[in-house]
Parts: C-alpha cells; structure tokens; sequence
C-alpha cells in the first residue's frame, strides 16, 4: 500500500467517533504553533474518520488553520477501529532511556530557547536526574540564592581559643559590661556579647593610653 | 557513545556534595564554605562536584582585582571527578558552571581557585579552561604532622578542631610543610575585570621554570629554578590553599 499525503480543507476530516483517547490539545497547539504540523493526520478513506491525529485536528481547529496535511488509508472500519487504538497504545507502551533523554534536554537546556517545544520543561529534566541518579537536583534560583551579593555587611566574626581559666575570666568580665547601664545603645549591633566585649575594650584602650 | 558535550551540570545539595568530595577529592575533605554545589552527572550518575564559596582569606583575595565588591567574586573551594569521565569533561564542566554563574548571579565578576602542587597537580585543568594564571608560591602553608596527617595552618589556627594545638606549636613539634607549590588561578566572568587585575599575569611556562609542575600527585620532572623569584612571591605569589586543607 502505497502512501500519498494530500492538503485538505480541515473541515473534510471527522474525529473518529469511537476515539476514547484524551490527548492535550493545549501541547499539540504549541506545537503546531512551533514546529508547524510535521506529520499527516491519517484518515480512513471511506468514512474520512480520524485514525491517528484527532487531537492534532482539534488543536488545528483551535488555531483556525484552513487546511491540514493528510494520509488517507484504504481499510474497513475493523481495521480501521484497530489502528486507532494501536496508534494510542503503541505510545502508552512506550518508554526512554531515562539517562538519554536526561542528556537530551540537558544539551537543549544550554540552547537560548531551553526546553521550548519539547513537551518538557524544566522541573521534568530535574525530575528525571533525581529518578536516575538518586540525587535531588535544585532549582537554580534557589541554589544560587545562597550566594550573597551587595555591599559587605558592617559585621565580623572573631574566634579566640582560651584556657578553661581564661574563658571564665571573659565570661565575668562579659557579665559585668552588660551591668553598665546603656552599654549597647547606639552602637548598630544586635549581639549583646559584641557590645558588652566593645565596650570592655573602649575602655581598656581608654586605661592604657 | 557519550561524550563531554553530554554532561548535565545542575546545582545539588550540599549533603550530596559533601559526600561525593568526601569519596573523590584526593585530600577527602570538604570546604566547609562553600554556598554553591554544582553536580556533574554523566550516563545517570554524579561524576563530579564543584564547590563555590567566599575565599577563606577573603579581605586579601579581594585585593587581586581593582574595585571588586565585597560580594563580587567567589572561590572555586573544591573540585572533584570520578574517573570515568570521557575526556575533556573537567574543562567542560567548568564552561558550564561559568555560564551557569555569570546568569543567575551577574554581580560576579571572577572566580579564584587554588591548584595544590604538593599532593595534586599544577592546575592542568584550570589551564584549559580559560583561567589565568596569577601566582606559583612555594607552599608553607601546607603541613604534615608527624603522624602522617596533612592539615593546612589555618585549619588548626582557626577551630582548633582538628588537633587541639595551633600551628605553631606543631611545627615545634616536628610538623614539616610539604615540598611544592601552591598555584593560583583566576577566571574572569567579567572582561573588564581582567584589566583590574592588580597582579601580574604570568606564563604558563613559569610553572616548568619555577620547578612547580605536578600531575596527579606525582612531579614528572623538575625543571631549572628550585626558587620561586622574590617578584613572584611578592606581588603575584599565590594564597596558601587553605580551603583545600580546611577539615570538614
């Protein structure tokens, strides 16, 4: 059987009415809007039922596309109820290469048009590395979140190791700062620790000079 | 089959991260710094991990590029790789952790790196990946105690964790730097800041001539100059490499 793809008005073609397939028009539409139709509808030649593309047809509809390309097949309505529903099946049975299709999208992802027109988007290529690998991936905004940026902030962080003796005496002298009425007022610290050890210092600088 | 331009490069959480360091990087420690994790994953599995983070002598670090904002570069802390990565994956990996970088964060303007040329190598993989070179220093920073294990100083200086003693007290006490170099490298995301760069940027052939050169742990031949020269160690001498030391 020799085939032939012909442009028809779309308005020729009738879904097939025993099709209990639900496809997604809204993906289909993009795609049509994207790539164009890249593939015939095929239609049984007698009745001008649709037995592989009634959800394209739809989408074609929404666009308001006049004319659409088309394969007609020359069977009986037996065989044509069969094709419709190997043609559905054929996809359900289907499956990836999971680190394949990982790679795939990865290599699209690096493009200016990402994921656009695949039918995925990028929380399935995060989805399917975690599937594959066992390791959670994170949404880059999130991840480079953790990366500061602006001035540098009007703090510092000092670490001292003391004797067991030492630590006591600081401890006290700490204490005593922080009984000194107003110790951390104006200073633009939160830390209570911070202004009690500023203000030992203030005043140690204050005794030796 | 696969090959390099097929690596994903993706953030992943610092748990995951951590682990793969643990397993992969020749010193087995992690930075403890580091904010970004980005995993390298090939054929299904994580081969690799890069770490970025603030350098850990940052008010210095700061210094090597003219006006550069306290935010506005970062330390490529650590990085690691299976060894069933195809070729070239390194170099690959880096160009796409740039791009990844110079999108979702835009104020950074260069990333520096360290390449240890007493246990590692020399920085080969820095050196294909577009970064420049700024400093070859021979290392005294880098420590080996008399038990056998390797610290960096300012590990033991700054926590006391890792053996209750300063720096100075070990090398009383028979701690010894390792013989080789510490090499540094910088990236520049941002091209004016290479005109910024305050320190001089110096020839690959410098690390033969200074005797630096060092390829996965071993020197494959020591060339003329035992010395670093005092130019070298001044203005453009590297960092010590403590981040790569630092323990977890």
């Amino acid at each position: 059987m020799s085939l032939k793809t012909e442009q028809i008005a779309v308005a020729k073609l009738t879904p097939h009415p025993k099709n209990v397939r639900q496809g997604d028009v809204g993906a289909i539409s993009m795609s049509l809007e994207m790539h164009g139709q890249y593939r015939p509808i095929v239609a049984q030649k007698s009745t001008g039922y649709i037995l592989a593309g009634n959800h394209t047809y739809k989408a074609a509809m929404s666009l308001g596309w006049k004319d659409i390309a088309v394969t007609y097949v020359d069977v009986d309505d037996d065989q044509a109820l069969r094709i419709l529903l190997m043609d559905n099946r054929a996809n359900d049975i289907a499956s990836y290469d999971e680190g394949g299709l990982g790679e795939v999208l990865s290599l699209l992802m690096d493009t200016e048009k990402q994921l656009a027109g695949t039918g995925f988007n990028p929380e399935d290529l995060d989805e399917l590395l975690a599937l594959v690998t066992g390791i959670a991936t994170l949404d880059p905004a999130e991840a480079f979140a953790a990366i500061p940026d602006g001035d540098r902030p009007n703090a510092t962080q000092m670490t001292f190791m003391l004797t067991l003796d030492q630590g006591e005496m600081v401890k006290e002298a700490l204490a005593l700062a922080k009984s000194v009425d107003g110790y951390d007022l104006d200073t633009g610290n939160v830390n209570s620790n911070g202004n009690a050890l500023a203000l030992i210092a203030q005043e140690f600088i204050r005794v030796i000079r | 089959m696969s090959s390099a331009k097929d690596l994903i490069v993706k953030p992943i959480g610092s748990a995951d991260a951590r682990a793969f360091v643990k397993k992969h990087h020749y010193s087995g420690k992690v930075a403890a710094n580091s904010q970004l994790h980005l995993g390298v994953f090939w054929n299904g599995k994580l081969e690799g991990v890069m770490q970025f983070g603030p350098s850990m002598d940052k008010s210095h670090s700061i210094r090597l590029v003219e006006d550069t904002g306290w935010n506005d570069f970062l330390e490529l802390n650590r990085m690691a790789f299976s060894d069933v990565l195809p070729r070239n994956s390194e170099s690959r990996a880096i160009a796409v952790a740039m791009r990844l970088i110079k999108k979702h964060s835009p104020n950074i303007q260069w990333v520096v790196s360290f390449a240890d040329g007493t246990q590692c190598g020399d920085g080969t993989i820095y050196r294909a990946s577009g970064f420049v070179l700024t400093g070859v220093k021979k290392n005294k920073t880098i420590m080996e105690l008399p038990d056998g294990r390797v610290v960096a100083d300012i590990s033991l200086n700054i926590s006391g964790r890792t053996t209750g003693k300063t720096a100075s007290w070990w090398r009383k006490n028979g701690a010894k730097s390792l013989e080789g170099f510490q090499l540094r490298y910088v990236y520049f995301l941002d091209p004016t800041a290479r005109e910024r760069l305050t320190v001089p940027i110096l020839p690959f052939s410098d690390i033969d001539r200074l005797g630096a050169k060092m390829y996965l742990g071993e020197k494959p031949g020591v060339g003329g100059v035992s010395n670093t020269s005092s130019n070298l160690l001044g203005n453009g001498g590297a960092s010590p490499t403590p981040t790569l030391h630092q323990e977890d």
